[in-house]
C-alpha cells in the first residue's frame, strides 16, 4: 500500500508540474501586451520571427489568427509616431531612435516579400500594409533627419546646408518612386492586397508632394506614366491617373514660378 | 505559472496526503487516542500552514518587515525611490515590462471634535519599484503626480465641505468621500492611460502642467483640517 500510494502521489505531482508547461503561447516573447513597441521591441520581434520561422513555418500574418496581433503590432504607425513626433523629447534622442527603427523597417519589408512558385506574394496583404507603414515612417524619418541637420548647422540657411536637406528630401522622393515598381508585380497581389497598396499610394504620395513640394518629381512622373501603361488592374490605373495629375500640377507650378522670377 | 500556484499545489498535495492517511487509518478503526492524535496533528498542520500562507500573502500587500508609516502630502518633496518599500509580486509586469513602479496614495476623512480632517498620504510599505537604487527622475515624477492627483481630489473634497451651507452629517461625509474616491480612481486611470505610464513624454508634461494648475487653483484648500460648524 505504501509503495502504491507513493507512486500515486508522484504521478499527481508529475502531471501537475508538466501540465503547467503544456500549450505554449504563440505570442510568447513578443511583448504583445505593450501598447507601443519601441526599437528594441521590434528588434526582439524580428529576431524571434527569423529564428522560429524557418522553412515552411509561416510568418505572423492574418491567416494565423493566433499570431495576427503580432502582425498588427508590427505595422502600428503609432509605435514610431509617439516618439518621433513628440516635441517634448529631445531631437537627438528622437533621431537616434529613428535610425534604429529605419533598420527594423527595412528588415521587416524584406521579410515579407517571399513569393511562391507562381510568383505570387505569399503574404501579399501583409506586404501591402508593411509598405504603407514604411511610407509613413520614411516621411517622419527624413523630416527628423533634416531637422537635426538644420539644428546642428551654424547657419541653417547656408547654401551647403540647404543642398544637403534638399538631397535628403530627394532621396525620400526616389524611395517612393522605387515603390511604384511593385505595380509590375500587381498579379502577385490578391485583390484585397492591391486595394490596400493603392490606397496607400493615394494617401502617402499626396502627403509627400504636399510636405515636400520643392523636390524634383520628374522621375516619379516618368515612372508613373510607364507603370500606367504596364498596369492591368482598373484600380491601379485609376490611382496612377490621379498621381500623374498631382505630379504634373506640381511640376508645372514650379515651371510657372521659375518663369515668373 | 505563478509561484502562488506552486505554493497552493504543494499545500494541496500535502493536505491530500494527510487526508488519505487519515482515511486509511480510520478504515482500520484505530483506538480512540490514536484517532484524536491524528486529528490534532492534521489540525495543527492546517492551522500553521494557513497562517504561514496568510503571512506571505500579506507581505505582498504591505511590507511589514520594513514598515514605514504613511507620509503626509506636505512632505511630498522628500519622497524618493528609497521610500518605495513594498514588494513587487513575483513575475508581475506592467504590460510585459519589468521596469516600473507602483504607488499607493489615498485620502481619508475623519472627524476630530468640531473639525473634519481630510488628509492625503503616501504609503511607503505598499508602494514598490523594480529597483530602489534606480535614479530615474521621470519615473519618480510620474509616480509623484499620482500622489498630486490624490491631493487634488482631496482638495476638491475639502472645497465641497467648506462651501456646504450647514454642518456635514456622518452619512453625508461618507457619501462625499465615496464620490471623490470614484473621481480620483477615474482621474488616476486617465492619467496612466493617456501618458501610458509616462512613456508618452509629451502627454506626461501636459498632465503635469494641468495638475499643477489644478492644485494651484485650490491652494486655499490645502489645509487638511476643516471646521465643520
Amino acid at each position: 500500500m505504501k509503495k502504491s500510494s507513493s507512486l500515486f502521489f508522484a504521478l499527481i505531482l508529475t502531471s501537475l508540474f508538466t501540465s503547467s508547461g503544456c500549450g505554449s503561447d504563440p505570442n510568447e516573447g513578443y511583448h504583445i501586451e505593450k501598447r507601443y513597441w519601441d526599437a528594441a521591441d521590434y528588434h526582439n520581434a524580428l529576431s524571434i520571427i527569423q529564428f522560429r520561422n524557418q522553412g515552411p513555418v509561416k510568418l505572423p500574418c492574418y491567416s494565423i489568427p493566433a499570431q495576427t496581433p503580432i502582425f498588427r503590432k508590427l505595422v502600428d504607425v503609432n509605435n514610431f509616431k509617439v516618439i518621433m513626433e513628440d516635441n517634448e523629447l529631445g531631437l537627438d534622442f528622437r533621431e537616434k531612435y529613428s535610425q534604429e527603427m529605419f533598420d527594423n523597417c527595412r528588415e521587416l519589408s524584406q521579410l515579407y516579400q517571399a513569393r511562391d512558385n507562381q510568383d505570387k506574394f505569399i503574404y501579399s496583404k501583409e506586404l501591402a500594409e508593411i509598405m504603407n507603414f514604411h511610407k509613413e515612417f520614411q516621411i517622419s524619418y527624413f523630416k527628423l533627419g533634416n531637422e537635426k541637420i538644420k539644428k546642428e548647422a551654424d547657419d541653417p540657411n547656408a547654401p551647403d546646408v540647404i543642398k544637403i536637406v534638399r538631397l535628403n528630401e530627394q532621396t525620400l522622393v526616389d524611395n517612393y518612386t522605387n515603390n511604384l515598381d511593385f505595380i509590375k508585380y500587381e498579379k502577385g497581389f490578391s485583390d484585397e492586397a492591391l486595394a490596400i497598396y493603392v490606397a496607400g499610394v493615394d494617401k502617402y504620395f499626396k502627403q509627400l508632394i504636399s510636405d515636400f513640394p520643392d523636390s524634383d518629381y520628374t522621375a516619379m512622373l516618368t515612372k508613373a506614366t510607364l507603370m500606367q501603361q504596364k498596369a492591368e488592374a482598373t484600380i491601379v490605373k485609376s490611382m496612377l491617373t490621379n498621381l500623374i495629375v498631382l505630379l504634373d500640377k506640381n511640376i508645372k507650378s514650379k515651371v510657372a514660378n521659375q518663369s515668373a522670377t | 505559472m505563478r509561484p502562488y500556484v506552486f505554493v497552493l499545489i504543494f499545500f494541496g498535495i500535502f493536505y491530500i496526503i494527510e487526508i488519505v492517511t487519515v482515511i486509511r487509518v480510520l478504515i482500520k478503526n484505530p483506538s480512540p487516542i490514536r484517532r484524536i492524535k491524528i486529528t490534532l496533528t492534521i489540525n495543527i498542520v492546517i492551522f500553521f500552514s494557513g497562517v504561514l500562507m496568510l503571512a506571505i500573502a500579506l507581505l505582498f500587500d504591505i511590507n511589514y518587515l520594513r514598515y514605514e508609516s504613511p507620509i503626509p502630502y506636505s512632505e511630498w518633496k522628500k519622497i524618493s525611490f528609497n521610500d518605495f518599500r513594498g514588494f513587487k509580486r513575483p513575475n508581475q509586469t506592467l504590460d510585459g515590462q519589468q521596469d516600473f513602479a507602483f504607488i499607493v496614495s489615498e485620502f481619508n476623512a475623519c472627524r476630530v471634535n468640531d473639525n473634519i480632517i481630510i488628509a492625503t498620504y503616501f504609503h511607503p510599505s505598499r508602494s514598490y519599484v523594480f529597483n530602489t537604487d534606480l535614479e530615474d527622475e521621470k519615473l519618480l515624477s510620474h509616480e509623484i503626480y499620482h500622489f498630486h492627483i490624490t491631493e487634488y481630489s482631496a482638495r476638491l473634497f475639502r472645497q465641497e465641505i467648506k462651501k456646504a451651507s450647514k454642518p456635514i452629517s456622518d452619512n453625508t461625509l461618507e457619501a462625499m468621500e465615496e464620490k471623490f474616491q470614484i473621481f480620483q480612481d477615474s482621474l488616476q486611470f486617465q492619467y496612466d492611460d493617456q501618458t501610458y505610464h509616462s512613456y508618452l513624454f509629451g502627454k506626461q508634461k501636459s498632465w503635469q502642467s494641468s495638475i499643477d494648475s489644478c492644485l494651484k487653483s485650490l491652494k486655499e484648500y490645502e489645509n487638511p483640517i476643516i471646521n465643520n460648524n
